[in-house]
């Protein structure tokens, strides 16, 4: 056993004897498996949220249809909603995108009832106040970098209407804490909302909540409403339960998340062949220095355990770097780029907090992979190299 | 605090409502398009790791009245 | 005196077959006596090199036997040449020292798998270096060495495993004449300690210390000397 850790023991020390080499080969495997870890972390934080999202959402989200396209509902929906039984609140709410600013920013406008806008949250710094006479806003943190916002700022007529435009005021701005959807957020009255579309009394969707057991009931029954709208035809409705979206959360192997360990599976294929290259940079002197402990009394299996050790300890190395690198990534330098690789919209330097989550699963196929990727570019060369003739190897 | 809103791997409507949030929108806009390869532009459909399917079957309305139409 | 090693009708040739073919050695017969010492010599391209590494057990002959201690190499398999070659020592013409490690590790690392601890390695190596007086040199790198230096190194990791043979591959082509002067004193003195010696050189001082030295031209013997 002794002889084994002293034959081990010079695996440890080939690591440092040679460390161009070693170095080479962690930041090979660290260059696939860091973008691995972090766009698999991303994925796992992205899928937490939308879980928040889904749990602190409405029991059921209705939105109109014609043609099979999405379409405004017309806001006397509520009252016809709010007759079946089992529903204890609908919450009328505008989704919109628009664009600010000379650089025509991405925004997301979400107009609530004033009586549903946020006076106390967390992650809201500032309040709506409905004393200014201009339209007031909550944006978001992304949005407001962009854009150079902050609470009191004042935003000149952005929107066409027929009522005519008024000024904005920024009240508030969203915590970078707040979930990601945020970022790009205008946060406003219903009114003010329906005015910046020019669509008076028109909704997005409705938000429903329903008494416990009622929700299958409810959906159906409004399935069944058909909303006339004037003499444009009827709106037919469409309604998303909160398990319906649950069962579109990710899950299998052919799913997305799926796909891409497939590819970098794949990716790790092409590492190997990578490894052998980089590896075959310094090939001839490990040929040479197998040779020689061959030549000197080395046997061919002792020759591999020392090169297993050494590899074993590179592949521990670059796993473990890469999970250390991956995280420190995505914690303290918030995603920086890679959030934008992976997440539409986000900027490269992230001003909200990305999501994210390292998942046990992920985590130890790095180490697996990186075993594979190292143990071929390095222990094949190795053995190669000892089962020649020690003069061969030494040529 | 808005009932829901957000659920994929898109911060706004920009490009794919259904990336932002299928409640909005079940289908993937960038799919109905002619382009061949167009679903490529779509951040549903190209970057992003997180995903889920647009084909939201149980998002789509049936059509209860509807009978079963006739083949000539 | 019994014979340590015995080559019958040794041929090696490379890449047969093939338009590349070389014959290195064709026919060699010849036996050494334990504690004798042996030299081969001959032009460059005559075979030394080639009949050295199968006397050590480095290769494999393509015809013929070769006999270590009586016992027939041809059917021994890569372990047991293995373990034939921890009986001997080799110095070969350049050094083949391990550029990472130091003197005494390059010194004592067959020894590792022979079971010894890192402390008496050191221990051993530095005695061999006082005994080949390098002993300040202990935790050099081979390049930080000169060649005479080198060739000494590589004569005390032959001598670590207590070999019962020692062979050298044109030890002096690579020193200067004070180092080579040296280095054929420490053989001469490894000789008599006991230890078989085959050597090939054209040196004639190399020649000088050996019992027997034979002629090779183009892989053939042609002469026996003394």
């Amino acid at each position: 056993m002794r002889l084994f850790f002293e034959i081990a023991r010079t695996g440890f020390a080939a690591l440092c004897l040679h460390p161009l080499r070693s170095g080479v080969t962690i930041c090979v495997v660290m260059s696939i498996l860091v973008p691995y870890l972090a766009g698999v972390g991303l994925s796992h934080g992205i899928r937490d949220v939308a879980e928040d999202s889904l749990r602190f959402g409405a029991d059921l989200t209705v939105t109109g249809i014609r043609f099979g396209r999405t379409v405004p509902i017309p806001l006397s929906a509520v009252d016809a909603i709010r007759q079946i039984e089992g529903v204890s609140e609908v919450v009328p709410r505008i989704v919109g995108a628009l664009s600010l600013g000379k650089n025509r920013e991405p925004a997301v406008l979400v107009g609530l009832p004033h009586g549903r806008l946020p006076k106390d949250v967390t992650w809201v710094q500032g309040q709506f106040s409905d004393s200014s006479g201009m339209h007031e806003f909550v944006v978001g943190t992304q949005l407001a970098t962009r854009l150079s916002l902050k609470v009191g700022s004042i935003i000149p007529p952005f929107y066409r209407s027929a009522k005519g435009e008024r000024l904005s005021k920024v009240v508030g701005i969203l915590a970078p804490d707040a979930p990601l959807w945020q970022a790009n957020l205008m946060l406003t009255s219903l009114e003010t909302a329906a005015q910046v579309f020019d669509q008076p009394d028109q909704v997005t969707c409705l938000l429903v909540s329903c008494r416990a057991g009622y929700a299958d009931q409810i959906k159906t029954a409004i399935l069944r409403i058909a909303s006339p709208d004037s003499s444009r035809g009827t709106i037919r409705y469409r309604v998303a339960s909160r398990q319906e979206l649950g069962s579109l959360l990710p899950s299998g192997w052919l799913h997305r998340e799926g796909i891409f360990n497939l590819h970098f599976v794949l990716g790790f294929a092409v590492a190997i062949l990578a490894m052998l290259v980089t590896s075959g940079a310094g090939l001839s002197e490990r040929r040479r220095e197998i040779g020689i402990l061959k030549a000197t009394g080395w046997q061919t299996d002792e020759i591999l355990l020392r090169g297993v050790v050494e590899s074993l300890l590179l592949c521990l190395a670059a796993a473990s770097g890469s999970v250390v690198v991956a995280f420190v990534w995505l914690k303290w330098l918030n995603g920086l780029w890679i959030a934008s690789v992976f997440l539409n919209g986000v900027d490269a330097a992230p001003s909200f907090e990305i999501p994210f989550r390292l998942v046990p699963v992920p985590v130890l196929l790095a180490f697996l992979i990186s075993a594979i990727v190292v143990l071929s570019g390095t222990l094949y060369p190795t053995w190669r190299a000892a089962i020649v003739p020690p003069r061969d190897a030494m040529r | 605090m808005l009932g829901g809103l957000g659920f994929g791997p898109a911060i706004d409507l920009s490009r794919c409502t259904l990336a932002f949030d299928p409640r909005l929108g079940p289908v993937c806009e960038s799919q109905l398009g002619p382009i061949p390869g167009g679903g490529f532009v779509c951040p549903h459909h190209a970057c992003s790791v997180f995903d889920y399917s647009p084909a939201v079957e149980p998002l789509l309305p049936r059509a209860e009245a509807t009978p079963d139409a006739t083949v000539f | 005196m019994s014979v340590l090693l015995e080559t019958r009708n040794v041929t090696k040739i490379y890449r047969p077959g093939t338009r590349m073919e070389v014959r290195a050695l064709d026919d060699v017969s010849l036996s050494v006596a334990s504690r004798s010492s042996v030299a081969f010599t001959g032009p460059s391209g005559s075979g030394k090199t080639t009949l050295l590494a199968l006397l050590g057990a480095m290769e494999r002959p393509s015809h013929g036997q070769i006999f270590f201690q009586g016992r027939d190499l041809r059917s021994d398999s890569d372990a047991e040449l293995t373990r034939i070659r921890r009986k001997m020592g080799f110095v070969f013409q350049d050094f083949a020292l391990i550029p990472s490690l130091a003197v005494w590790e390059n010194i004592t690392y067959p020894l590792i798998p022979r079971g010894m601890s890192g402390g008496e390695r050191r221990k051993l190596a530095q005695s061999l270096l006082d005994e080949l007086g390098l002993p300040e040199k202990i935790d050099k790198r081979p390049h930080e060495l000169s060649g005479g230096e080198q060739q000494r190194v590589s004569i005390a990791r032959a001598l670590a495993g207590r070999p019962e043979v020692i062979l050298a591959d044109e030890p002096t082509s690579n020193l200067d004449d004070a180092a080579a002067v040296e280095l054929i004193a420490v053989l001469k003195k490894t000789h008599t300690a006991g230890t078989t010696l085959i050597l090939s050189s054209h040196d004639p001082r190399v020649l000088a210390i050996a019992e027997t030295v034979y002629r090779l031209k183009s892989g053939r013997l042609v002469a026996t000397d003394r």
